[in-house]
């Protein structure tokens, strides 16, 4: 098995570099999309999926990474384009220990409300701190060139630069992320969301693990508004607000909350499927929210548990401990 | 300032207040009873608003759109619970809360479709269209109408609550369903109950504030903040808590509107961080 899925990366890999000769401009502005959205919906799982803890504001820290890109790019000139997305991966993980701290004391419904209103808070700092943010016009972000030490400059400014930058960010948070599930750590993770009290018995320091995970998922959540900012050439509060945290869980799950990509196809899917629905009907939203209740009602795994995903983490722990969840 | 301005304010902030424990009181049995917080209630709210649209429209009669909304809105609960809710239970709390998530959404959705993006106006029955002296200023008779209903509605459900054996039943439910259910209970029916007379209530709230707040696709998230805010100040499935957290939101609205007009989102949300953070079971709530 681990060989397979060696054998589909080495094959994928260059087929996903090689795509701006492969597809036009249009479609690649819409794997560009695809990159960072389906970056966002895995971290979001990270937290929702892995786990166990629904976010109903995981667009706060997607916010702060692009807001933070955005004013790195536009004062300090000096600065590469990496560094500018460093510090956007910087607040995101200051923000996420910061939001963490606080909510990860709670479970269920009142987490979800928590995290909902620390968003709407940081959507209120973006709304009405003008000086910095320019409210609800929004912050134009400057655009820059990415130097390759040794090869000149990856233009940024267009489809195909943007992607191979894109698609290098996201492919090594991706590895950063699912190498972190395979860890002791983890793997503790599971075990906590299963049953706490359990963990805290068996001596794991349940507070500090879940504080970890809600990091690294603001972390790379950040990374992806980063990304969104960057491509869109601006960011607005509308990055922070409720639409977007309910964006990424449809993507959840309607791509499947019990695999590690499920998410990502999710996204992609999402994605695809509201570009179609907005040429055929104006009422595409009201289609959207159909779509997601018949998936929770009749496919609650996603389309990833549906066909039956390998390596499913729910499949994994087995059977009895979900039935005490 | 003067104090007949305070007190003015302050009767604005307790008639909104009553309506908003006219939506909440549904909410917070339920989540009480059956552990769901049920985010598609405040899309019923708006749906009654819209609803008792048509109703005048149709039939020029505001008294009729009062009973006729609350009905079709309430066997529309009835069916979300029975049909939707019932059937992914087995899945966990989770997914109960993002069913009713999409169907909040579904909701808000199809009422864009049907009743189109603009805002309507509902008349107001001619008897309750004027104003009467109040401290040598004039007040909307409607907004009285609204106190005096809510109001009402209250003390009805106290007595029904405390006074009768279903009321028993259905606070007994909300403390310990296991216990109800093995005492020969059908507490599924209980639920149910509850599920469809709280979405009716939502229904006739929103009947009674369409023309004081006009019908409008954003009475569904502006009331949804609110209710969060609600049910986590009033505490898990405490009515007595609601109905304070709710006076205390109308006036904090009402009084942050006049000084703080730039910041009363906020504050609301800063006050539920605070409580989530320093009480998290509310603060009339027994448990977390």
């Amino acid at each position: 098995m681990r060989r397979s899925r060696l054998s589909v990366a080495l094959v994928a890999v260059p087929v996903l570099y090689a795509l701006p000769w492969l597809v036009d401009t249009l479609r690649l502005r819409i794997v560009i999309e695809i990159l960072y959205f389906g970056l966002f919906a895995v971290s979001f799982n990270l937290l929702f999926g892995y786990a166990g803890l629904l976010s109903f504001g995981h667009a706060a820290t997607f916010g702060v990474g692009g807001y933070t890109l955005g004013l790195a790019l536009n004062h300090l000139p000096r600065l590469p384009f990496v560094g500018a997305l460093g510090l956007a991966a910087l607040s995101g993980a200051a923000a996420g220990l910061g939001i963490g701290a606080f909510c990860v004391r709670l479970r269920g419904t009142y987490f979800a409300l928590l995290t909902l209103a620390f968003s709407q808070f940081l959507f209120a700092v973006a709304f009405k701190w003008r000086a910095v943010t320019r409210g609800d016009d929004g912050l134009i972000v400057q655009g820059r060139d990415l130097a390759l030490p040794g090869l000149g400059a990856l233009r940024l400014g267009e489809a195909p630069g943007f992607y191979w930058l894109a698609l290098s960010v996201v492919l090594l948070c991706l590895a950063a992320a699912w190498r972190f599930t395979r860890t002791p750590l983890g793997n503790a993770v599971v075990l906590m969301r299963e049953n706490d009290e359990r963990a805290a018995f068996l001596g794991y320091n349940v507070y500090a693990t879940k504080l970890i995970v809600f990091t690294i998922a603001a972390t790379l959540a950040a990374v992806a508004g980063a990304l969104f900012a960057a491509f869109q050439g601006l960011v607005s509060p509308s990055a922070l607000d409720l639409q977007t945290s309910t964006v990424v869980v449809f993507m959840a799950v309607l791509g499947g909350t019990g695999t590690f990509l499920g998410p990502f196809f999710g996204a992609a899917l999402y994605i695809f499927f509201q570009d179609w629905l907005s040429k055929t009907t104006e009422n595409w939203p009201f289609f959207i929210g159909l779509a997601f209740v018949l998936m929770i009602l009749f496919a609650h795994e996603g389309l990833t548990g549906l066909v039956g995903g390998r390596g499913s983490w729910r499949r994994s722990t087995g059977g009895a401990a979900r039935g005490a969840a | 300032m003067s104090w007949e301005l305070y007190a003015t304010q302050g009767l604005h902030g307790l008639v909104y207040g009553m309506l908003l424990f006219l939506v909440s009181a549904g909410l917070t049995l339920v989540f009480g009873m059956m552990g769901i917080l049920n985010i598609a209630h405040a899309a019923f709210y708006m749906l009654g608003a819209y609803l008792g649209w048509t109703v005048v429209r149709l039939t020029g009669s505001f008294w009729l759109a009062l009973a006729v909304a609350p009905l079709l809105v309430g066997a529309l609960g009835v069916l979300v619970e029975r049909f939707l809710l019932r059937r992914i239970h087995a899945f966990g709390h989770a997914y109960e809360l993002l069913l009713t998530f999409g169907l909040f959404y579904m909701v808000s959705e199809a009422t864009r479709w049907i009743w189109g993006s603009y805002t309507l106006q509902v008349p107001m029955p001619a008897a309750l269209a004027g104003s009467v002296p109040f401290l040598g200023g004039q007040y909307p008779v409607y907004r009285l109408f609204i106190l005096g209903v809510s109001a009402l509605i209250c003390l009805g459900m106290a007595v029904a609550l405390l006074r009768t054996r279903v009321g028993i039943i259905i606070r007994s439910t909300v403390s310990d369903a296991q216990m109800v259910s093995a005492l020969g209970i059908n507490t599924p029916l209980v639920s149910l109950g509850v599920f469809g007379s709280g979405s009716a209530l939502a229904a006739l709230a929103g009947v009674i504030a369409a023309p004081f707040v006009q019908a409008d696709l954003s009475m569904g998230v502006g009331i949804l903040v609110d209710l969060f805010v609600v049910i986590v100040i009033g505490g898990f499935g405490s009515l007595l808590g609601a109905l304070l957290a709710s006076l205390m939101i109308g006036e904090l609205q009402s009084f942050g509107i006049l000084w703080f007009p730039e910041f009363a989102m906020v504050f609301e949300f800063l006050l539920m961080a605070a409580v989530l953070i320093l009480r998290p079971q509310g603060l009339f709530g027994e448990q977390g």
